[in-house]
């Protein structure tokens, strides 16, 4: 898929090719539900981020300016979709990440919990703000010019979010004893 | 070299983006220094623990939702201007705006009382412009989604007359089963699909079918009842402990555990 693509798709659906937008569901679908899953922890919220995503997109088309990408555009509505998600959610219920069972091995202990979704509930402990920034990086293999593009903010602001957030990440798993 | 400008030159490393100048001194610091070199591990393994997490398969039903709300989408459209899929570049001023509200509304009216006719209760019109999970046709019975908890994912229940479809979305790791049972019926396995990994294991004996799964991923499992009216008792449950557990109907009634 390229940015062309992404393109000839948009205008074909602005002249009214009924499958064109159905094809970039197609492309985004699954990106776009992994990174609004990532960002509220919540299948549920995802797909409604995921859904609000593709439709605003839909109804805003004639907005979009060609010379950006598509991707971009609408990878930055599904993001925004989350965090509004997650902004207007109850705070969270405290997380149990203590109490490994694996008879005190810090290494042991990380490879179990990280396969009960330990990382993402480490993650889910970062504010959003900071927990988006690290999901896009690691998760989504972004650059911090991509990054910064998405979330509107300036390179620097995205270098300095994400080394914070880093740091915030790494003393939560050294808290709980998860010596990655 | 300070702490924090040696953990800011190893990301730098990390994420490809380090000057050569900035590379030639860490590596020269990190040749002399034993915990530099700890700590250039420990954040590498968390890079990599971090690039490592698995992609989750979207659940089925999304693709279906967002369909079902670009389809809703569009109607306002299809009122106001020639081509239904054309985004309404054309639409100026409040009278064409209340034009499409109220061809809204009334499509909003005229499915709600498709779905409820008879009913007597109030009409949801988001719901029933398809903008929420459930679907908007009479003809199309309704997917329930049932949410096992955070860090575990849905479950998701259809019924058609006897065909009943249970869906897990999973998305951590655990093993997750999932028990239909009917009461005075039996029940058959005729169909299963999974997005994940791991291998579907199900058990069939007359009354009771067992699907057992671990996840990340979707797994799906299609079971016919011997009648229409048999009612089906799903119950979700990991480690032990019960999740959710729902009548499978086209009522789709929840009932306490």
């Amino acid at each position: 898929m390229t940015r062309d693509d992404d393109t000839m798709l948009v205008k074909a659906c602005l002249q009214g090719d009924q499958t064109a937008f159905d094809q970039l569901v197609d492309r985004y679908e699954g990106t776009l539900f992994n990174a609004t899953y990532r960002i509220t922890g919540s299948v549920e919220d995802a797909m409604d981020a995921t859904q609000a995503a593709f439709v605003n997109a839909y109804e805003k088309l004639h907005t979009f300016n060609p010379s950006h990408r598509f991707f971009s555009w609408i990878y930055r509505i599904a993001c925004n979709q989350a965090l509004n998600l997650v902004s207007r959610r109850r705070p969270e219920a405290e997380l149990d990440l203590d109490t490994p069972a694996n008879g005190g091995d810090p290494e042991a202990a990380f490879g179990e919990a990280e396969a009960g979704g330990f990382l993402q509930r480490a993650l889910m402990e970062l504010t959003p703000q900071y927990r988006v920034v690290v999901i896009l990086k690691h998760l989504q293999g972004l650059s911090y010019r991509e990054i910064g593009e998405l979330l509107e903010i300036p390179e620097k602001t995205v270098k300095s979010r994400l080394f914070t957030a880093r740091q915030r990440l790494r003393s939560i798993l050294l808290e709980k004893g998860f010596v990655p | 070299m300070r702490l924090e400008r040696l953990e800011a030159l190893l990301w730098e490393r990390i994420d490809g983006t380090i000057s050569a100048e900035n590379q030639v001194e860490l590596e020269a610091y990190l040749a002399e220094d034993l915990e530099a070199r700890e700590l250039d591990q420990e954040l590498t393994a968390l890079a990599k623990r971090l690039a490592g997490v698995r992609e989750v398969a979207p659940p089925t039903a999304l693709r279906e939702r967002i369909d079902q709300a670009l389809a809703a989408a569009q109607q306002p459209a299809s009122a106001a201007a020639p081509s239904a899929l054309t985004p309404r570049r054309t639409v100026d001023g409040w009278g064409p705006r209340l034009f499409a509200l109220a061809a809204a509304l009334f499509l909003g009216v005229a499915i709600g009382h498709l779905l409820h006719l008879g009913a007597g209760r109030p009409v949801d019109v988001m719901k029933a412009a398809g903008t929420m999970h459930e679907p908007t046709s009479r003809e199309a019975p309704p997917t329930v989604e049932i949410d096992l908890g955070s860090g575990v994912g849905l479950a998701m229940t259809r019924r058609d007359g006897s065909t009943i479809s249970v869906e897990l979305v999973l998305a951590g790791d655990g093993r997750v089963e999932a028990v239909m049972e009917a009461a005075n019926d039996n029940l058959r396995i005729v169909g299963l699909h999974q997005d994940g990994s791991a291998p579907i294991e199900v058990t069939a004996a007359g009354e009771r079918v067992v699907m057992g799964v671990i996840g990340p991923g979707s797994f799906g499992i299609e079971i016919l009842s011997g009648t229409e009216a048999a009612p089906v008792r799903l119950s979700v449950s990991a480690g032990g402990e019960v999740l959710a557990e729902r009548w499978i109907d086209p009522s789709s009634k929840a009932v306490q555990p």
